[in-house]
């Protein structure tokens, strides 16, 4: 394929966007993705910002 | 799972190898990208990677340092969307001859940062506690 890098850019960016939507979607809905007690600070909406390991 | 952290600290926390890479895939992007002398030229695509690598990057270092649980998943989705991104410009823009080696590359490492940020997501650890001397 040689298009014109500006269209294959623009392309790019919406297939980009797509992926990572889709990615993060399966992450959090699947169900060995986010677990429960996560789920629990998302409810309560205030989420600790101070968990991160792995 | 029990905690799987390398022993290795830096700064008081503990090495992040696979983050720190892709940090790393994600500055080399951003030069090459941002200099104009990358596969996607000296385009304004190739600007908006630049600053989607570089904004990827900083997100990984402070989410390692903090440390940040938030601004971790952000970094690995990014480096995704960057990587993605690159696979398809590349792949798809005539700037250079096409023999699919970047692609491929391109989307293995996108493979190691959706593998990456999956398992960031569905980690239930408390976070590693800061080491002091």
């Amino acid at each position: 394929v040689n298009l014109d890098p500006a269209l294959a850019g623009g392309i790019g960016a919406f297939l980009s966007a797509a992926a990572t939507a889709l990615l993060m979607f399966a992450a959090y809905q699947w169900p060995a993705g986010r677990n429960h007690a996560d789920d629990e600070h998302h409810h309560h909406h205030h989420r600790h910002d101070d968990d991160e390991d792995g | 799972m029990p905690p799987l952290n390398l022993r290795w600290n830096v700064l008081g926390r503990p090495v992040k190898p696979v983050a720190f890479g892709l940090m790393v895939s994600m500055l080399a992007v951003c030069y090459w990208t941002a200099s104009g002398r990358g596969e996607l030229g000296p385009t304004a695509w190739a600007y908006v990677v630049a600053a989607a690598a570089l904004a990827a990057a900083a997100a990984l270092l402070v989410g390692w340092q903090r440390p940040s649980q938030r601004l971790a998943e952000y970094g690995l989705a990014g480096a995704f969307a960057v990587w993605v991104f690159r696979a398809t410009a590349v792949g798809l823009s005539d700037t250079v001859p096409f023999n699919g080696e970047s692609l491929i590359l391109s989307l293995s490492v996108a493979l190691i940062a959706a593998g990456s940020y999956t398992l960031e997501v569905a980690d239930d650890l408390p976070p590693a506690p800061r080491h002091r001397k």
